[in-house]
């Protein structure tokens, strides 16, 4: 123990006394590390810890009914939910619950909060105890009656009521109704929705009081997301062959609310579809593997310090063992030293990562989404980092540990071999390292070259609108008490007045914006068409305003845009794109068709081209767009379309609308073009961290290509001298230093092709447009590294090249 | 051994070493000429200038004053890249410390000068690295490292590759000086049948036995070449 703390002692002097050294590996490591761990604080913060305020997340799935999709609607209607809930025995516990906008009422103006209605055992399935009060449990006998009671979510309790600790039995008015507040959710929990924070928990039977719908007891309509416990020994396989036994009995029962595909399929929570993990957990893990890959070369450039370092200190080990310390000594004093480094480089990268985990929230545009992807450094990030910094410190110190004990000290000390100069063996390891870091590198850069490629291309993607020029602004008139026909009147007088405002060229409403994960999608059944057995019919759905195609410049194929004629008081009629035509009506004339939503028939008036609505790198799906004069929602977005800059329209939208309802929330007022950031925000979340892995690699293998070849300089310096003395000219001399750094990235490149031809296709599923094997990516990277590495070897060659050839013989 | 002119002609060099504010006077005003097909040895206690000489002979090294005149032609004031064309046409060096490369086999290092010749063609090349190490009798170990021969085998590649070039002469730095008294006795035979068959030879060396091998044998002291009677004086004072 003793020895322990004289060897601490000694390496931390040893690190002391070369600041430029300790300087260059902490700082090295650190930046490998800090890569890793702010990845790995996203991972922790959505897949690892998919619903904050949540302990053992891993027995729970969600379900999912009918064809798999990566934007799945809220699967089951609440007859079903029950029935799968009283009949199921592999789970343990089966909630249901419906997230949407809704609004504090009875003070000054309305404040927009999204909350969830829930099913009455939701907070004793998920295991949240509330910090004050009780839950909704006490609801379960009336689960299907609207009972005013409320769960206030903490971050609510604290911004609305001050943290109030006598806030359980107030009463607080939500659109426009009284409820009590029953309890208070911990500090943390935010629903049970991957990446989205719901502030409010109501009774389900509340549906018709907080949106005016009356979905409680209908089994054809399907609005719930269902979560469940598997229980001990259950797996989510066997759970699904249950719950699909019970689904087919109740299909069988109720054929005509079953239509379309009923299959029920489960996912893990880390990956659940209901929410912002499903878009993250293939990118985040694909990001971590870079990272690590980018700590790898940080490791590989830290071993080849360590070498160059030992061979520096060759005669301090040499006096060690010649006075009886073993190799297992020195390797331990060694080891110490490493530790120490990678300890401090991982002290530097967390601190460093307190600031970059909050980057994903960053690139997250400004959106109606109640988005709450929140990463920090909490304990599990803490000692992640300190694992791989001890495995750092392994991974970079152990070979040149070894190779340094591993010296004969009698020739040490002799200082013999000065017959020749060079060594056959000297250099390879610390060459091989550079290759590896190449390689590596190249790999690297390869995927950020595949990541820019393929959001160049999503962005070259024509969306199938206009998005330049265009105002977006929010509001929502459930809040201020509209009746159905008040809200189509109110939305029909802000359209015909915007639309006259000086510099508009045309504004419609819609109940969503394109490439903002605001679009609905809806079963629609065609005339004529006979699905595929267990086909889905869902469909993405717009409800939109008069002229929303000439607003947003979506070619019309055929027929005729919507109207002002198109009311509650004529024939129900829909627009369908392209896609839709050509699924269910392929070489027929759409217009004049039908297709069923609900129990109502809509004649197709217009046929729109493709366009992109909910990511870039999607295919165009089927869709239909309907009046929203003939089915309204309180909830809409203000399309705009100016001539000039469309944010300079704002004051006069929001003095237009102000003057027909002076207290109307308005909300996310942005551009449409801002807005639809977020359509390739996990694309170009990839696309940034890889491309920084990318340019961080390129810097590391230029330090190590440098430092290689310097340090190989030096140590050749004799050897210069005496080809000098044979003639060389310095132009030879500085040709065989480049041809030496020439060599090791050719090696490296050639090795970092053939990993990368291996690796790359797994990203496949990430890319849009371009090959995994994209010739071009890999020839620019390949010059690019080539042309980094040449440079990296110009000042060594340029050194050697100019030493006096006296001199260099006169060095040993 | 006939002489067929003077293949080397030095007047009145001097080198002086700088260092801070001290000016070392490392050669002071020497007068040599060397014939060709001669075989010189330039002696003197240690510090007495004679490895400065050879360094600049060679054109290791430039003179800070006085003519050099090497095939009647001066170099002392020649580009960097000339004087590393004539160094490898003109000059083959022999190190004390054999200055062999320890990543390349014998027959690289001994092909090493030739490399540098523009225009020669590799099977060239292997013919006279070949007809070196014949000479030497070293062309058994041709594959061989270094690392993997005697000391006095090593010397020997070294020869081999300071003839390999064809120069028009040998400078032999203290060629025997990390040998042993056998392997010593055999380089020096080696260079003297060298010499025999027509090199020209200046060798440094301060061991009078191996001297003795030479033609003629030039005294340095202090940077000047002084006769054998003043070296001895010179060498008493000195002591005294």
């Amino acid at each position: 123990m003793k020895n322990l703390w004289l060897d601490l002692r000694y390496a931390l002097r040893q690190l002391r006394i070369n600041p430029g050294f300790t300087a260059l590996a902490v700082g090295t490591l650190a930046l490998g590390i800090a890569a890793n761990a702010t990845i790995f604080s996203w991972i922790n913060a959505t897949i690892l810890d998919p619903i904050p305020g949540i302990r053992r997340t891993g027995k729970m799935i969600t379900l999912q009914r009918g064809e798999r999709s990566e934007h799945p609607t809220p699967p089951f209607s609440y007859p079903d939910f029950v029935d799968l809930r009283a009949n199921t025995r592999s789970l343990n516990g089966l909630l249901g619950y419906h997230d949407d906008w809704m609004s504090i009422t009875g003070g000054g103006k309305p404040e927009r909060i999204y909350g969830a209605l829930a099913s009455s055992d939701y907070f004793e399935v998920l295991g949240v105890r509330p910090i004050l009060g009780r839950t909704l449990l006490p609801t379960r006998p009336n689960e299907r009656l609207a009972v005013p009671e409320a769960v206030l979510g903490y971050s609510l309790w604290q911004s609305h009521f001050a943290g109030d600790p006598a806030i359980v039995g107030k009463t607080i008015e939500i659109n426009l109704h009284p409820y009590t507040i029953v309890g208070v959710a911990p500090k943390g929990f935010h629903g049970c929705k991957t990446g989205l924070r719901a502030d409010i928990w109501l009774p389900l039977g509340d549906d018709r009081q907080v949106w005016g719908s009356n979905r409680i007891s209908d089994r054809g309509v399907s609005w719930l997301n269902v979560l469940g416990v598997l229980k001990p020994g259950v797996s989510a396989a066997q759970a699904a062959n249950e719950l699909n036994l019970i689904m087919q009995q109740l299909v069988a029962r109720y054929p005509e609310a079953h239509q379309g595909a009923n299959r029920i399929s489960t996912d893990p929570l880390w990956r659940s579809p209901f929410g912002a993990n499903v878009y993250l957990y293939g990118t985040l893990p694909t990001l971590l593997a870079l990272a690590a890959v980018l700590l790898l070369l940080a490791c590989a450039n830290v071993a080849n310090l360590l070498l160059v370092r030992s061979v520096a200190r060759r005669r301090e080990f040499a006096i060690r063992m010649s006075m009886g310390a073993t190799r297992w000594r020195l390797v331990r004093q060694l080891m110490i030293e490493n530790l120490l480094v990678a300890l401090a480089g991982g002290a530097a990268a967390l601190l460093c990562t307190v600031w970059t985990s909050r980057l994903l929230a960053v690139f997250l545009p400004s959106t109606t989404l109640p988005l709450a992807m929140g990463a920090s450094v909490d304990r599990r990030v803490l000692v992640a980092t300190m694992l791989v910094s001890v495995l750092t410190a392994l991974v970079s110190g152990a070979v040149p540990a070894l190779r340094a004990s591993g010296l004969s000290p009698a020739a040490v000390l002799k200082d013999e071999s000065l017959s020749t100069t060079g060594g056959l063996h000297k250099s390879r390891l610390s060459g091989s390292l550079v290759v590896a870091q190449v390689a590596l590198s190249l790999l690297l850069l390869v995927c950020a070259g595949l990541f820019v490629r393929s959001l160049q291309n999503a962005q070259k993607v024509n969306p199938g609108f206009d998005p330049e020029h265009v105002f977006l602004v929010t509001f929502d008139l459930d809040p201020m008490g509209y009746s159905s026909a008040q809200g189509t009147e109110f939305e029909r007088q802000v359209m015909e007045r915007v639309n006259e405002i000086p510099g508009v060229e045309s504004a419609t409403l819609a109940d969503f914006s394109p490439l903002s994960f605001t679009i609905h999608s809806e079963d629609v059944i065609p005339e004529g068409y006979v699905p595929r057995p267990h086909e889905s019919l869902e469909v993405d759905r717009g409800e939109v305003g008069p002229r929303y195609l000439a607003t947003l410049r979506t070619p019309l194929l055929a027929g005729r845009d919507l109207t002002w004629q198109d009311t509650a008081a004529t024939q129900r009629v829909a627009i369908v794109n392209q896609a839709f035509v050509n699924r269910y009506w392929s070489g027929q004339n759409a217009i004049g068709k039908r297709f069923k939503d609900g129990d109502v028939w809509f004649t197709v008036v217009g046929v729109a081209a493709n366009g992109k609505y909910r990511r870039l790198i999607y295919h165009p799906a089927p869709l239909v767009l309907m009046p929203l004069l003939q089915r309204y929602d309180n909830e809409v977005i203000l399309h705009v379309r100016t001539s000039g800059d469309p944010l300079d329209i704002r004051p006069a939208v929001e003095r237009t609308i102000h003057e027909l309802n002076p207290n109307l929330p308005l909300y996310n007022e942005t551009t449409l073009k801002e807005s639809m950031r977020m359509g390739n925000v996990f694309e170009r979340i990839a696309v940034f961290f890889a491309a920084s892995f990318g340019l961080l690699a390129l810097i590391l293998a230029a330090v190590g290509i440098y430092g290689v070849v310097a340090y190989s300089t030096r140590q050749r310096t004799h050897e210069i001298g005496i080809r000098m003395a044979l003639g060389a000219a310095r132009a030879d001399v500085f040709r065989q230093v480049l041809v030496q750094g020439a060599r090791l990235t050719l090696a490296g490149l050639a090795a970092g092709v053939a990993v990368s031809l291996f690796i790359t296709p797994f990203l496949r599923g990430l890319l849009y447009g371009v090959g995994a094997a994209d010739g071009l990516t890999y020839a620019a990277v390949a010059v690019i590294l080539s042309v980094v590495a040449l440079a990296a070897c110009f000042v060594p060659a340029r050194r050697a090249a100019s030493i006096e050839p006296m001199q260099a013989l006169r060095t040993e | 051994m006939a002489q067929n002119g003077t293949l080397i002609e030095i007047e009145d060099l001097t080198k002086i070493f700088y260092t801070d504010e001290v000016e070392t006077h490392a050669l002071s005003g020497v007068h040599l000429t060397i014939s060709r097909g001669e075989y010189l040895a330039m002696s003197g206690p240690s510090g007495c200038g004679k490895s400065t000489l050879l360094s600049i002979l060679g054109l290791l090294d430039t003179p800070t004053g006085g003519k050099y005149l090497l095939n009647g032609q001066p170099v002392e004031n020649l580009s960097f890249s000339d004087r590393s064309r004539i160094r490898n046409q003109e000059i083959g060096f022999i190190f004390q410390s054999f200055n062999l490369i320890g990543d390349l086999t014998v027959e690289e290092n001994v092909e090493l000068p030739l490399t540098y010749r523009a225009g020669m063609a590799s099977a060239e090349r292997k013919k006279r690295v070949k007809e070196a190490l014949e000479r030497v009798n070293m062309a058994h170990r041709m594959r061989h490292y270094p690392a993997q021969l005697s000391g006095g085998q090593q010397q020997r590649v070294a020869v081999a590759r300071a003839l390999a070039g064809s120069p028009s002469i040998l400078l032999a730095d203290e060629p025997t000086g990390n040998l042993d008294s056998k392997n010593g006795e055999a380089v020096m035979h080696l260079l003297a049948d060298l010499h025999r068959e027509g090199s020209t030879i200046c060798m440094v060396t301060h061991d009078p036995r191996f001297a003795k091998h030479a033609q003629r044998e030039v005294h340095l002291f202090d940077g000047k070449v002084v006769s054998e009677q003043e070296l001895v004086k010179l060498t008493e004072e000195a002591e005294a």
